[in-house]
């Protein structure tokens, strides 16, 4: 079995790199080469670990342990976490290994969501106080430890490199204190270090999996390794909801390495000694699916659907601020503008994939999964058994994007091991069934009507939004959908501008193709309209469009807005870009980090060309810089896919999209220049996973209309005729 | 029997010919370090090289590579981190890492036929998916390789 994560390091291996040669850790450390991904965790010294807190282990040889409740998908949390530890800790970085914590109710660290998962940007943002002050914590007992060793007063002592210091130059290693550190209680009061102590916390350090992951040596659930494994691969009903009929699966169960032919919800699997074999005979199988009532719809029904709803007046009012209601019926200057988003896929680069085994001890998983306790309480209602004989080995995650946070593969893994009992099975899908079986980001609607005051500026605005409830799904988030769920009011809920009469309608729609969380959600679509609109406001009143938005975040507690816009204009040569190239801003919220961007486009030759994306934002403080940095700057790439290309078609109830060929993504050639301005408040970290992705669309969109006059009001821009330069140029 | 040499060890393979070669590494060799993505041999994440030519490993059976030399993953640093290793750790490149077997094997053979690549040739060279973006990184980490 291959552990969870890589980590741990052989310390008669290292090799020096100097970081200041590129990137932005322009720090030098010594970077261990020996890890050694392949070593079951727990196992990874000879003698076991005293457990300090739910946080730390610590070894007789002074070598720590972080337990790491987040799963690693790419946003570097695994080691961002673990830095944060070892900082105020005083920990020794080379000798700390990282451990998946699993399902333990002191993880649930979400105020609001009471479950273990990793999602909505908020790994730091819920986690970055909590473990400072257990590591801060276990400072403490350390330095008390080592007072009454070294005969001297705590105060007296530092401790750093996981060693206990005194001032008088004597030390003792933190694992030969374990004996009376057991005994202590934790403090209730922590105090935790001045920034000036800080050694890592907002420079950042050469994360624990980097080697492996540049080695082949990570392990993705795809990759986990059981004795005696079978794989399997399913064919489920392209239209979701569909079931079985009857197929030639006795048929196909006698192909050439073939085990099992197991129905499934709504479909069938095919357990086989190799994946090809497995493959080879799922495209064999066929399936007579009764598609169910859902075969009839697609794309143009749900546009109408859509497009009826946004004239019903009947919807849930999710805000209702002043007297917007009489003041839009009143008419005046008003101006009114309807948008539409399509369905997305999440397309991880790693198809979902999950090994399981059901024993009569119970049930083993190994997945890399974003919803690690949503998954063990949907896996044990599965078997009829208790979440504590379902345990998951959280595996790295070859992207998540909140599609990893679905219990759907996981469900389906465990329904095929257990038609073969005490045999582990991996199952893989197929890109095609990855593609087709998502849980999209569902297609929405939006109208939008002002009605307008003196210079332009919006006296009243309602905002209608028709799209599904996505929060309804999951058990852990249904609290989040009444009376309005929360992502179809995404960024307008905590709307910046000052708008003082505003109402917010509701009008819920069906989607029989499964929804899901969607990086950044709600937001992704809710920026599209929200700024496009107030784009089109500020052309209407003749202003431009920075000094409009500065209009309408007049007032103290949005001087860090007018702060970050300010910025973003100046370092983006806002109305000085070159001859033939346009621009276009967007401002938005998410998850409690502002981020403004200005696209810089051609039209050269009737084909669109993005050259540049400048983002500035404000997620308080910055933990990881380069990790910051990393998934603002992949936010914007996955924006700028969604922008340009992104749409799954629904024909006939099935998915017409089926690969990367008919499902395209951005490419190294056509990268823009992007650059990243921080523009910070100060204060405690807010989440970056998100915020990068919302604004990218309407910042382009704004900059096309600069550049043609026209207004895209539905994505994606391939979609509306817009023809998207290849390469650079 | 099917022989091949893979990270320059010989083997011998009781496998059908039409099986990807990608399947023969991840699941008969136990190379797991070149990733299944598409299947189609669109995006990269299981490129590996032939007689040092960049393949896509989804879509070429085993038959096909009868007694040629392959090299994955696992092969490049064998002895010693590739340069295009080190710098992608530099550059702290991968986010969630899975496309970055084929990003760097894709990389390790640009830089062994053009030494000193310009943003041109690696807008060509360089088609592999990558979900997460980190294209910025791979670029910059692909020109310091090549100054290194």
């Amino acid at each position: 079995m291959k552990s969870p994560h890589p980590g741990g390091t052989n310390r008669r291996e290292f090799l020096r790199v100097s970081l200041a040669a590129g990137g932005s850790l322009a720090l030098g450390f010594a970077l261990p080469v020996g890890a050694e991904p392949s070593r079951p965790a727990g196992e990874a010294r000879d003698e076991p670990a005293a457990q300090i807190s739910i946080w730390l282990k610590v070894r007789r040889d002074g070598r720590i342990t972080f337990v790491n409740p987040h799963a690693e998908m790419g946003q570097g949390i695994w080691s961002s976490l673990a830095m944060v530890f070892v900082d105020e800790f005083g920990g020794d970085w080379a000798t700390t290994d990282i451990e998946a914590g699993g399902v333990r109710p002191e993880f649930r660290l979400n105020p609001y969501v009471h479950e273990v998962f990793t999602a909505g940007s908020s790994s730091i943002a819920t986690g970055y106080l909590p473990v400072r002050t257990a590591a801060a914590a276990a400072r403490e007992m350390f330095l008390a430890a080592g007072a009454a060793r070294l005969g001297t007063n705590a105060a007296q002592l530092s401790l750093a490199q996981s060693r206990v210091h005194a001032s008088d130059g004597r030390s003792v290693g933190i694992g030969e204190l374990l004996d009376e550190v057991m005994r202590l209680e934790p403090p209730a009061n922590p105090t935790l270090k001045s920034d000036s102590q800080l050694q890592y916390i907002g420079k950042g350090i050469v994360s624990k999996e980097i080697l492996a992951k540049v080695t082949g040596r990570a392990t993705y659930g795809i990759d986990v390794q059981i004795p005696g494994m079978l794989i399997a691969t399913v064919k489920a009903s392209p239209v979701h909801g569909g079931r079985v009929v009857s197929s030639n699966a006795r048929e196909v169960g006698r192909l050439r390495g073939v085990r099992a032919v197991v129905p499934i919800a709504g479909g069938l699997a095919v357990v086989a000694d190799t994946f090809w074999h497995a493959k080879r005979a799922a495209d064999a199988l066929k399936i007579d699916f009764d598609p169910g009532t859902a075969a009839a719809v697609s794309d143009e029904s749900i546009y109408a659907s859509h497009q009826a709803a946004l004239q019903r007046t009947d919807g849930v009012v999710g805000l209702d601020e002043g007297d917007a209601r009489r003041r839009l019926a009143q008419g005046g200057d008003l101006y009114e503008a309807a948008y539409y988003a399509p369905r997305l896929a999440h397309a991880t680069m790693e198809p979902m994939s999950c090994t399981a085994r059901v024993t009569a001890d119970g049930v083993d998983l190994w997945l890399g999964t974003q919803g690690i306790e949503y998954v063990t309480n949907e896996v044990a209602r599965l078997v009829g058994t208790t979440p504590d004989r379902v345990r998951v080995h959280n595996l790295m995650l070859g992207g998540g994007f909140g599609r990893r946070y679905e219990a759907d593969y996981p469900s389906q893994a465990v329904t095929i091991a257990q038609a073969l009992p005490g045999t582990a099975v991996k199952l893989i899908w197929t890109r095609e069934e990855d593609m087709q079986q998502d849980f999209y980001r569902p297609a929405s609607g939006a109208l939008l009507r002002a009605t307008l005051g003196a210079e332009g500026l919006p006296k009243a605005l309602l905002v209608r939004v028709s799209a599904p409830a996505i929060a309804a799904h999951n058990p852990g988030f249904a609290q989040f959908s009444k009376p309005v769920d929360i992502t179809a009011i995404d960024g307008f809920a905590t709307l910046h501008y000052e708008i003082p009469h505003r109402r917010f309608e509701w009008l819920q729609t069906e989607s029989h193709v499964r929804i899901g969380w969607w990086r950044s959600v709600g937001n992704s679509q809710n920026a599209f309209f929200k700024e496009c609109f107030i784009d089109e406001l500020a052309t209407h009143a003749g202003a431009d469009p920075i000094d409009y938005r500065l209009r309408l975040l007049s007032g103290d507690r949005h001087r860090n807005t007018r702060r970050l816009l300010t910025e973003l204009a100046r370092v983006a040569r806002w109305g000085q870009a070159p001859a033939g190239r346009y621009q276009g801003l967007a401002l938005h919220e998410t998850f409690g980090t502002m981020v403004g961007q200005i696209a810089e486009i051609s039209l050269e030759g009737g084909e669109l060309r993005v050259h540049r994306i400048t983002a500035a934002y404000d997620c308080g403080s910055i933990v990881n810089p380069s990790a910051v940095e990393a998934q603002l700057h992949g936010g914007m790439v996955f924006g700028l896919t969604a922008t340009l290309f992104g749409e799954i078609n629904i024909e006939r109830g099935r998915v017409r999209q089926s690969n990367f060929h008919d499902y395209q993504l951005v490419r190294l050639a056509q990268m823009p220049d992007i650059e990243l301005v921080p523009v910070l408040r100060g204060g405690p970290p807010s989440g970056v996973g998100e915020p990068g992705v919302p604004p990218v669309a309407p910042a382009i969109a704004n900059a096309l209309f600069r550049a043609s006059g026209r207004r895209v009001r539905r994505l994606p821009l391939t979609r509306e005729g817009v023809a998207i330069a290849a390469a650079r140029g | 029997m099917i022989e091949i040499s893979v990270n320059r060890m010989h083997r011998r393979l009781d496998v059908e010919p039409d099986t990807p070669l990608l399947w023969v590494l991840r699941e008969q060799l136990g190379l797991t370090g070149t990733k299944f993505g598409c299947g189609i041999g669109v995006c990269g994440a299981c490129t590996v090289h032939v007689d040092g030519e960049v393949v896509r490993s989804c879509i070429l059976p085993v038959e096909a590579v009868r007694g040629r030399s392959i090299v994955t993953i696992e092969g490049v640093g064998a002895d010693a981190l590739h340069p295009v290793q080190v710098s992608w750790i530099q550059h702290d490149a991968p986010q969630c890492g899975y496309c970055q077997s084929g990003q760097i094997m894709a990389a390790v053979a640009l830089l062994a036929r053009v030494p000193h690549p310009t943003d041109a040739d690696i807008d060509q060279a360089m088609t592999n998916l990558c979900r997460c973006g980190t294209y910025d990184r791979i670029r910059r980490g692909i020109h310091a390789a090549a100054g290194a």
